[in-house]
């Protein structure tokens, strides 16, 4: 299979990745313990400390990148994000709860608007925290950076979104390129402007494929959808009725017959999270193979079978420790559950450890980079950054805020 | 101080992203950085040198100059760690330090945590006030009618009765109630219409819902020295539905509970979700409302001319209640009393008479036999 392959053919400088897993589990634990006792205020120091674990295992000719963010500059932008989410918030929530009070129907409509307004609003919150990521990385000393508007790129993302619904999700790669170019064309290594080459179609060869599990998923959905209806409208009958009674029966027995409908969707689901996963992994290796600074560009070999192996272990992890969790609550009771507790919180760690870790070392270490002489002449950029970091995304996101 | 051995690195200005092949030596107080050639590329204070990264083992040195400037140094030689810390005492020294930055941290910072808290305290219980009037009579009325039963087996539960709530109703009894509703509520005019029902449980507490609904429990009855006790209690029950102050702490709870998960982030997920009628049980009234509903209830006493003294011994009873005794603990967690209120109720009270007969006080009192 042909891949995608970088115009200049040079010699190829290594991009390693030096972080050690006993070192990440250590800090890991650490956050952890802190950010519980503190109710979450130290999360920010958290994240940071994080980031400068891995910022500074990835080394690019021999030379490291530098994180420079500070703790303190997250928790500001939290806290004034917090007070103008909050008042906005306050109103929109308690508008809701009296319009529900009377009218059920425009309250879903206001729960709606709400949602296509944080739809909106976390595509710019998501390009702030790009840029101030930016900002806050050195590498030789020189600071990236990120031009173009916040709130451009909120338009064109939600644009795409509105798109990718109405196409049923064809549009995916497409989606996918032009948020890249908007991004990477703006993005800056001191004065200088990356470039980005990358084309829709190129990538589509990647995602039909998973086009067709998706629509199988959505095929058994609906003859299952349909044949649920029906069994649900025969057991609105009282169940004192015998006729009533096997009448129902006969419905819900049709209904398990659907077993073919259930084996499908599970066969589809299976195939989608492959098939996806292979998807997203070629949308990285396409991502470095085009894009490029005055000529510099990578060249990724990360490969699916590695980022499904990671993704698995970790996922039967996580749910081996939920599961003995789970199991311990009985016999327990309080303690049980505050194991119970800890058991979540460990499967963030085990997800960073074990799933985070070797696929950042495994993508890092399976870069290599062309000849880096024509960066030489990059000069640092004036002082543009913004001074508080991501507040607003730290405010809506609701992941485990991975990097 | 003695030059503690040169050590071979990398040099970054911070101006282009050239790399220079540097020797660096730590002389008299300064950190030298030098061309292979001898000329001399930069002087840093020792003072000023820092770790710009968290050393780690394996990994090269490297060095800053303040926590500005983008210059860097690298040294691969990990041995030149015990002699820059002899040479350099803020190597160690993270950027991250409150002295760096005090000022902003306080302003920002304190101004945030300011807001926040004028908000908790103040906006929230501002803005649920204002929300609650302009909630229309109507909407609120009909929510609280769809929300009645299942808040009464939340209380009932709550209060140490059934699971399923057990309302007590003879006609006779019925018939007391809304007598005593009607005189109490013909001097006011009520934009809801009210509706009082007796909750069999043990305690001794009454509970107002949206919407004009009133929860005696039994227990209060049982508790009670008069009619005129539970005459008082109601029309003070009546000054919350008119101030509309339990569809106000619903609103609050909701308010507050938006800005604890904005504030906490979520990180386990895991944020309060406080769930209708517990809202409504577990508000207990700021003292502002209390004397609210007492101003109202003194109002509605003395319009149906009845004494005010047998709810002012009540609340006598309250402040002066033991504690460890149940009975009417219950009432005092969410009706906390004061010998001001009594004082307050006594001052203004003009009424006379009492409530209802010793008949329909019995009829009462009865109500919930069976």
């Amino acid at each position: 299979m042909t891949d995608f392959v970088i115009a200049p053919a040079v010699p190829d400088t290594p991009v390693l990745f030096s972080g050690k897993r006993g070192d990440l589990t250590q800090l890991v634990i650490v956050n952890m313990l802190l950010t519980a006792v503190t109710v979450g205020i130290y999360r920010f120091w958290a994240k940071t400390r994080l980031r400068q674990f891995y910022w500074n295992s990835i080394a690019i000719g021999g030379n490291a990148l530098e994180y420079t963010g500070r703790g303190t500059e997250l928790f500001l932008g939290a806290l004034i994000a917090v007070v103008v989410l909050f008042i906005l918030s306050v109103i929109i929530g308690i508008l809701q709860y009296i319009i529900s009070l009377g009218d059920f129907r425009a309250a879903q409509l206001v729960d709606l608007a709400v949602y296509i307004v944080i739809a909106w609003l976390y595509g710019y919150a998501v390009f702030r925290a790009r840029r101030y990521r930016l900002t806050r990385t050195l590498w030789r000393g020189i600071r990236f950076g990120q031009d173009g508007s916040p709130a451009r790129y909120a338009w064109r993302r939600f644009g795409w979104l509105l798109l990718l619904i109405v196409s049923f999700g064809v549009v995916r790669p497409w989606y996918d390129v032009a948020m890249r170019r908007f991004e990477i064309s703006h993005t800056r290594f001191g004065f200088s402007r990356f470039d980005y080459a990358g084309e829709g179609r190129e990538l589509f060869r990647y995602w039909w494929p998973v086009l067709l599990p998706m629509a199988v998923m959505a095929a058994a959905l609906a003859m299952l959808g349909v044949s649920f209806f029906a069994a649900l409208q025969e057991q609105a009958l009282p169940a004192g009725d015998p006729e009533a009674m096997s009448a129902a029966l006969d419905t819900i027995a049709e209904a398990r017959s659907s077993l073919i409908a259930y084996l499908l969707i599970f066969a589809a689901l299976v195939g989608y999270v492959l098939l996806s996963t292979r998807y997203r992994v070629a949308a990285l290796r396409y991502l470095f193979a085009v894009t490029s600074l005055h000529g510099v560009a990578c060249r990724s070999q990360v490969r699916t079978p590695r980022v499904m192996l990671y993704a698995v272990i970790s996922t039967v992890m996580t749910l081996a420790v939920l599961a003995i969790g789970l199991a311990l609550i009985e016999p327990l009771g309080v303690f049980g559950i505050i194991l119970f507790i800890f058991g979540l919180l460990t499967a963030g760690l085990i997800n960073q450890v074990f799933f985070v870790f070797p696929l950042v070392r495994h993508v890092v270490d399976s870069l290599e980079a062309s000849d880096l002489a024509a960066l030489d002449t990059v000069v640092q950029a004036t002082r543009d950054d913004p001074r508080f970091g991501e507040g607003i995304l730290d405010a809506l996101d609701f992941d485990m805020g991975v990097v | 101080m003695n030059a503690l051995g040169a050590y071979a690195g990398a040099y970054f200005d911070g101006r282009t992203a050239q790399a220079r092949d540097v020797t660096v030596e730590c002389a008299s107080g300064t950190v030298r950085i030098l061309q292979p050639d001898g000329a001399v590329l930069a002087i840093w204070p020792a003072g000023e040198v820092r770790l710009a990264v968290r050393h780690r083992t394996g990994n090269a040195l490297r060095l800053r100059c303040g926590t500005t400037d983008e210059a860097r140094v690298t040294i691969a030689d990990a041995a030149a760690l015990a002699a820059l810390e002899q040479c350099c005492p803020n190597l160690h020294r993270s950027a991250d330090r409150i002295r760096e930055h005090w000022r902003p941290l306080l302003l920002w910072g304190g101004g945030a945590i300011a807001a926040i808290v004028f908000l908790v305290a103040v906006g929230v219980p501002w803005l649920a006030g204002v929300a609650a009037q302009a909630v229309p009579y109507e909407v609120e009325a009909a929510w609280g009618d769809e929300v009645v039963d299942q808040a009464a087996g939340i209380i009932s539960r709550f209060m140490g009765g059934g699971a399923e709530p057990r309302f007590c109703e003879t006609p006779a009894g019925r018939a007391v109630l809304d007598r005593l509703v009607a005189d109490l509520s013909r001097g006011s005019d009520l934009a809801i219409p009210v509706t009082v029902r007796v909750l069999d449980a043990p305690t001794a507490n009454a509970i107002t819902l949206p919407g004009g609904q009133i929860l005696l429990i039994s227990g209060l009855v049982a508790e009670a020295e008069s009619g005129s006790e539970v005459a008082g209690v109601l029309a003070h029950e009546i000054g919350h539905v008119v101030h509309r102050h339990s569809l106000e702490g619903a609103i609050k709870s909701v308010g507050l509970a938006t800005l604890l998960s904005l504030v906490v982030g979520d990180v386990t997920g895991g944020t309060i979700i406080i769930a209708g009628a517990q809202v409504l049980l577990e508000t207990s009234y700021s003292r502002a409302a209390e004397r609210e509903a007492d101003a109202v209830a003194v109002a509605l006493l003395n319009s149906a001319d009845v004494s005010a003294e047998p709810v002012a011994a009540f609340f006598d009873r309250l402040a002066n209640q033991d504690p460890d005794e149940p009975g009417l603990v219950e009432m005092i967690s969410t009706h906390p009393p004061s010998q001001a209120r009594a004082a307050a109720i006594r001052a203004a009270a003009t009424g006379q008479g009492v409530a209802m007969s010793d008949a329909d006080w019995q009829t009462l009192q009865h109500m919930c036999d069976d």
